[in-house]
């Protein structure tokens, strides 16, 4: 009897023990999942998304789970909400909402003006728990031109028990996926002419916030004939989606006569095709603005070059449509180019012709390389797309199809290159006159656009003030000009000011502040990096240095960091050159390791000894 | 040019027009208001399309050349008809240059709601282009000019001018009806961009009489001010841009307004024929009004909160016990969500069915309960910092007010509580509600009452020094105090949260060192403090004939936060503190101490600012102290270039090192 009371309270041990040590170590779970989501493409390229979801929600941080949105617009309409809360336990019903108990509102943007971009919205609110939590919706869209990605785990925390996809589509429309990371099964099966695919995953991993994006399970989708509006196409490789794309702005290209006559006198005296695009891209820049007005089909068409012509403004299909309407009248060839923009923006799936483009630009083809031009930015030279657009595929369109190609990376030393020449005056209090000439070119001189562009003054001088090698900085006067060197933005700067406190002061040593700068990450966002810096500092007095002033030279696989140092009386003259290229396939942390190495190289601190000590 | 915005001035007076007729019906106050009154027509002060040589010759701003566009003029003219205020708004802008050219969008947001509570008609806009001499005029259609729906009754009205050059001048003008009579929206007279003249104007209605507030210097002593057959009219000219300053908590207070709100208005009764009845004009009735509002809601009712604490223990000995217990029940029970405001918009048997609600519903819940328990408990209109009023105007405008905390007595010492941030502990009332007087909410006797906030929140660093085998480790304890704390402890939670590995709190002065065995220890319910150790290692130190490094390692202030040349605005700390450093360096056998940082002391004129810094050996181990205190926590900008040189000092003298040599044996 006591052997088998022990034996209870062992194994009643060994299960608590066990349930703590899971409990402990596994993942928090806000909510369970298990959904249905069943996509039907009628021969007409409708699309009917039919989503059944079953929640059970654990605690307040899981009600965001179960946040409904749903978007509409003239293209797409949303047919049926149905939401049922019950107790899991008893089985009653708590709470239940359909679609009219949805909040409506506008998609907000700050940059688009106008667009008929709505939602309706339903919050769900809860003060107990669990719940369990059915959500009905039906949406229908006009066009299968797009299909969002399938992603069965929606949120973090949450437990996905079971996730099923199942795509219906007359087997003459077709359809194409790419599957990645998916773990579970594939069905497809065949009746009446309509084919249906069907993917189901069970008991997919728990998801934080430290997951890597790629490692996702994910499923792309994309058709192969496709309809929006009056306008058919196929999709099977990037030739037919560009071929769609030109026949959708086919025609819309007419210019007003006066601006046909405003090109011809433009240009017409000029020789060069890049000289043409040059005066002709200065032209939109001047005399053109960029408004997001989104009211073509589906948002893809652009407004025409006429009515762009009259209003003076336009987007970037707009603005682009109307740079190669005035390039044509020009005599020059140009391509209407979809990509997708934003800075440091991963790449598009190369292998899988679909829409997946946010942006527009255009390509002006030569017997070299393409002329680039970004036609929303009235900043950027003629040949220069900048961090928005750069380095990246793109796909560009022309009659009878198009092409994928990449923009430019701009990796080469005169589009990574940076001189800074200082004077520095210390006086006895330890602070210091400052004069610097800074010039900067390529990718460099971007920042610059912007400062010198939309800053007031005082901003400007305190963007020099933060980034500013030495701190303590006040600028007093500074300048900027922006030029050009064909495509090449220059940005020549000359400050003068005060350093606060360049000197620090111990017992024995006097330290100049660290002033040379250490090399950032993003002064290697092309890979490239040609800087020199020249310092010319009068120290205000004869000072005996500690630091080894002998010449320092570092080179390793094609990389160098060479400083040379003198002193002549109390001036100090130094001259720091590095010359730095990374391979384009290093990974973000070995960048980061090198660039750490490359640091404790590249930046010096200099030390002089007191005259009393020096002279013990 | 601080000198040109100084400080605010408030004011309030009445505006009453004796010679128009009091004849008037009004039926119900907040909801409909009845007004029969003849109105006089308004003339424009300038005619769309008409401009004077300097408009069209004007190049540049004098005051403030980098302008990208400037507002040449804007006016607005408020009337009252029946039941509604209408103001016609134009306004006359030109673009400077082509960064200005983003002033071409237009944006008026506006509520709508059910009833048309605003409204916006008779749009208008047109551009203006000039060739030479020639001017060339546009009125834009429909297809510039969009009216959005953005959800929840709020709309926006939006204009995009087409043709915009540099030199353009651009006008537009609507009419916005608004139904609420009780406050005025006023006019504010100052924009992003320079302002050469800005006007409103107001004709009053005899069977309404008004307060009005004023705010902002120029409002105060150069306003061009008329009043004639009771239209009263202000003009300012030459305004700066306004431009958000970082340190400042206050931005709003300085901005150049005129707000109104009713205090009395005439009715006619059977028995008593014409009377004035007030409106919202002494302390108690805007607390009554408040007050009735919350029992509207339910919030003063006993029923439904007895029946929520049926399974909640908040028993205890003392009145701190149970108001302590009481409130980790509403905090932990139930989530803040949503603005902070002064109303609670759903009944507390919605609250306690969904337990989600705004933090002033929370707070006011809580209020219920300790009442269920019998403490005095009851809560407090403030404005908090950043609502535009620092100091509280000596009339009952409800606007100055924006959110609330709640004043308990408990065991006779008086207590605040605030259920706004779901991290704090009992005790800890928002810092934006650190303001200096608020509206105490009892029914029939509500009042003004000062308010005062006793924390000490400082930070306090100790650091031993090792050489540990060839490596210099620093042994770390990094205490945060109360409100310094509770943003501690969020920065801790938010990178527990992204699964980020702790030692980002102390990258910025560690390069080249390696962070270790960082460990939060938060007992800011018990002890009032974050605690947080962590070992700082210089690795294979002793390679070197010297070690050279910086014995300080952690400070807020290690870099200068003050990079602008100049400040408009004074500079605001929030509350006065100390952060303090103690390291001990024990000199390791075979080393002696080289060098090391000279004492000192710093601070700016009337000593709001001090910092020391002290370095002493004894018995082999080496001393240094430093102590930062903000004494006065509000700097005004006449002394931000000594402040800044200060800061500059500081973060020079916390990054001075300490030099220890190995002994050479001879």
């Amino acid at each position: 009897m006591i052997k088998t009371l022990i034996g209870v309270l062992f194994f009643c041990f060994l299960i608590y023990n066990s349930t703590y040590a899971g409990r402990k170590d596994s993942v928090e779970i806000y909510s369970e999942l298990s959904e249905n989501q069943s996509i039907s493409i009628s021969d007409k390229f409708e699309v009917t998304y039919f989503i059944e979801k079953n929640f059970i929600i654990y605690s307040v941080e899981g009600l965001d789970h179960a946040y409904t949105s749903l978007f509409y617009d003239r293209l797409n309409e949303i047919e049926n909400f149905e939401l049922e809360v019950k107790d899991p336990k008893t089985g009653k019903t708590i709470q239940k909402a359909k679609l009219r108990d949805m909040s409506d509102a506008a998609v907000y943007s700050n940059s688009t003006i106008f667009d008929d971009n709505r939602r309706k919205y339903y919050e769900l609110k809860s003060g107990v728990f669990p719940i369990e939590v059915n959500i009905k919706t039906k949406t229908k869209t006009k066009t299968n031109f797009f299909f969002p990605t399938w992603i069965p785990v929606h949120r973090f925390n949450q437990k996905i028990k079971n996730s099923v996809l199942t795509v219906t589509y007359p087997k003459g429309m077709g359809l194409r996926y790419k599957e990645v990371n998916l773990l579970g099964k594939r069905e497809e099966k065949e009746e009446s002419g309509l084919v249906s695919v069907r993917w189901e995953e069970n008991d997919l991993p728990i998801q934080e916030p430290d997951l890597e994006e790629e490692e996702d399970h994910r499923l792309l989708l994309a058709p192969v004939k496709f309809g929006m509006e009056n306008y058919a196409g196929e999709m099977k490789d990037w030739s037919g989606l560009a071929d769609w794309l030109y026949k959708l702005n086919e025609g819309r290209d007419k210019l007003p006569e006066d601006l046909q006559l405003k090109i011809h006198q433009l240009t017409d005296g000029l020789e060069s095709p890049y000289e043409k695009v040059e005066v002709l891209y200065s032209y939109l820049q001047e005399n053109f603005r960029y408004v997001s007005i989104q009211l073509g089909i589906g948002g893809w068409q652009t407004i025409s070059s006429d009515e762009v012509a009259k209003y003076a403004y336009g987007d970037c299909k707009g603005l682009s449509n109307i740079m190669r309407a005035m390039l044509t009248e020009a005599g020059i060839e140009s391509n209407y180019t979809l990509v997708y923009a934003g800075e440091e923006e991963d790449d598009i799936e190369v292998d899988f012709p679909s829409n997946q483009f946010n942006h527009v630009i255009l390509q002006v083809p030569t017997d070299e390389a393409p002329i680039w031009l970004e036609c929303t930015s009235n900043m950027l030279p003629a040949g220069y797309l900048g961090s928005f657009t750069k380095n990246r595929h793109v796909l560009v369109t022309k009659r009878g199809g198009g092409y994928l190609t990449k923009t430019p990376s701009y990796d080469h030393a005169n589009w990574n290159s940076a001189t800074s020449s200082t004077s520095i005056k210390i006086d006895p209090r330890g602070d210091a006159l400052i004069e610097t000439d800074l010039n900067l070119a390529g990718n460099f001189a971007e920042d610059l656009m912007y400062v010198k562009n939309r800053l007031d003054d005082r901003k400007q001088k305190d963007y020099f003030n933060k980034n500013s090698p030495v701190s303590g900085l006040i600028i007093s006067d500074l300048s900027i000009d922006l030029e050009k060197e064909d495509s090449v933005p220059i940005a020549k700067t000359n400050y003068k000011g005060v350093i606060q406190r360049f000197t620090q002061s111990t017992s024995k040593r006097i330290i100049l502040k660290s002033f040379m700068g250490p090399i950032q990450k993003d002064m290697l966002s092309s890979n490239r990096l040609v800087k020199t810096d020249s310092f010319d500092i009068d120290l205000g007095e004869s000072l005996s240095p500690e630091t080894s002033l002998d010449p320092f030279i570092y080179e390793e696989e094609g990389n160098s960091i060479r400083i040379e140092s003198t002193l002549e009386g109390s001036n100090l003259k130094i001259k720091r050159e590095i010359d730095l290229t990374f391979s384009a396939d290093l990974e973000e942390d070995q960048k980061s390791d090198l660039i750490k190495k490359f640091n404790s190289k590249a930046v010096k601190t200099y030390i002089f000894l007191k005259p009393t000590t020096a002279n013990n | 040019m601080s000198e040109s915005l100084g400080f605010e001035k408030k004011y309030s007076f009445k505006l009453t027009d004796s010679h128009q007729p009091k004849n008037h019906f009004m039926k119900k106050i907040f909801t409909i208001i009845f007004l029969l009154t003849s109105s006089l027509g308004y003339a424009q002060t300038i005619k769309m399309g008409k401009f004077s040589d300097e408009e069209i010759n004007l190049k540049q701003v004098s005051y403030e050349p980098d302008a990208g566009a400037v507002v040449l003029w804007e006016e607005g003219e408020s009337q009252f008809f029946s039941g509604l205020l209408e103001t016609t708004y134009l306004f006359r802008v030109k673009i400077l240059t082509d960064a200005g050219k983003e002033h071409a969008d237009v944006r008026v947001r506006y509520y709508l709601g059910d009833n048309k509570t605003e409204n916006i008609s008779s749009v208008k806009a047109q551009i203006t282009n000039f060739n030479g001499n020639e001017a060339e005029t546009v009125k834009l259609g429909k297809e510039n000019i969009f009216d959005v729906d953005l959800g929840d009754g709020i709309r926006e009205m939006r204009i995009t001018f087409p043709n915009v050059q540099v030199g353009s001048i651009l006008e537009y003008t609507y009419k916005k009806a608004d139904k609420n009579l009780t406050f005025l929206d006023g006019w504010t007279f100052q924009n992003p961009i320079p302002t050469l003249g800005s006007q409103y104007q107001i004709k009053m209605n005899p069977n309404l009489d008004y307060k009005m507030i004023t705010q902002g210097y120029n409002l105060i002593n150069n306003a061009e001010i008329s009043n004639e057959y009771g239209i009263y009219k202000w003009t300012l000219r030459n305004l700066f841009s306004l431009k958000e300053e970082p340190y400042m908590k206050n931005y709003r207070d300085y901005i150049e307004r005129i707000e109104f709100q009713l205090s009395q208005y005439q009715t006619n009764t059977e028995t008593m024929g014409l009377q004035w009845k007030d409106v919202l004009n002494t302390w108690e009735m805007l607390g009554n009004e408040l007050i009735s509002t919350y029992r509207d809601k339910g919030f003063y009712r006993n029923n439904p909160i007895e029946k929520e604490l049926m399974d909640a223990d908040i028993s205890g000995s003392t009145q701190m016990e149970i108001a302590e217990k009481a409130y980790y029940y509403v905090r932990d029970n139930f989530k803040a969500e949503g603005t902070d405001f002064i109303y609670a918009n759903q009944q507390i048997n919605q609250l306690l069915k969904t337990r989600i609600g705004s933090p002033q519903e929370l707070n006011l819940l809580l209020m219920g309960i300790l009442k269920s328990q019998g403490i005095s408990c009851d809560p407090i209109l403030i404005g908090s910092k950043g609502n535009g009023r620092s100091n509280i105007v000596p009339f009952p405008f409800l606007t100055q007010f924006d959110e609330i905390l709640l004043r308990t007595e408990l065991d006779g010492k008086i207590q605040y509580l605030d259920l706004s941030d779901k991290d704090a502990p009992f005790g800890y009332v928002d810092l934006d509600k650190h303001v200096q007087a608020g509206l105490y909410l009892v029914q029939g006797s509500s009042a003004i009452v000062p308010l005062e906030f006793k924390h000490l929140s400082n930070k306090v660093y100790y650091s031993d020094v090792s050489l540990e085998g060839s490596d210099l480790v620093m042994s770390n304890t990094l205490r945060h105090y109360y409100y310094e704390g509770l943003d501690w402890n969020k920065a801790v939670n938010g990178l527990e949260k992204q699964k980020e590995p702790l030692d980002k709190l102390f990258a910025e002065n560690t390069e080249g060192m390696i962070i270790r065995e960082v460990e939060v220890d938060n007992v800011l319910k018990e002890k009032n403090y974050v605690s947080t150790n962590f070992k700082i290692v210089m690795e294979s130190a002793a390679d070197q004939d010297m070690i050279v490094f910086n014995p300080i390692k952690y400070s807020s202030f290690s870099k200068n936060p003050f990079t602008q040349e100049y400040r408009i605005f004074p500079v605001d700390f929030e509350y006065p503190f100390t952060e303090t450093s103690n390291v001990n360096i024990k000199i390791p056998e075979g080393y002696e101490l080289d060098d090391y940082p000279e004492e000192s002391v710093m601070t700016i004129e009337g000593n709001s600012v001090v910092f020391s810094y002290s370095a002493k050996t004894m018995n082999g181990v080496l001393v240094i102290g430093s102590k930062l205190s903000v004494k006065n926590p509000l700097i005004p900008a006449t002394q931000y270039a000594d402040l800044k040189y200060l800061m500059e000092s500081i973060a020079s003298k916390l990054k001075e090192p300490v030099v220890l040599k190995k002994i050479t044996n001879p």
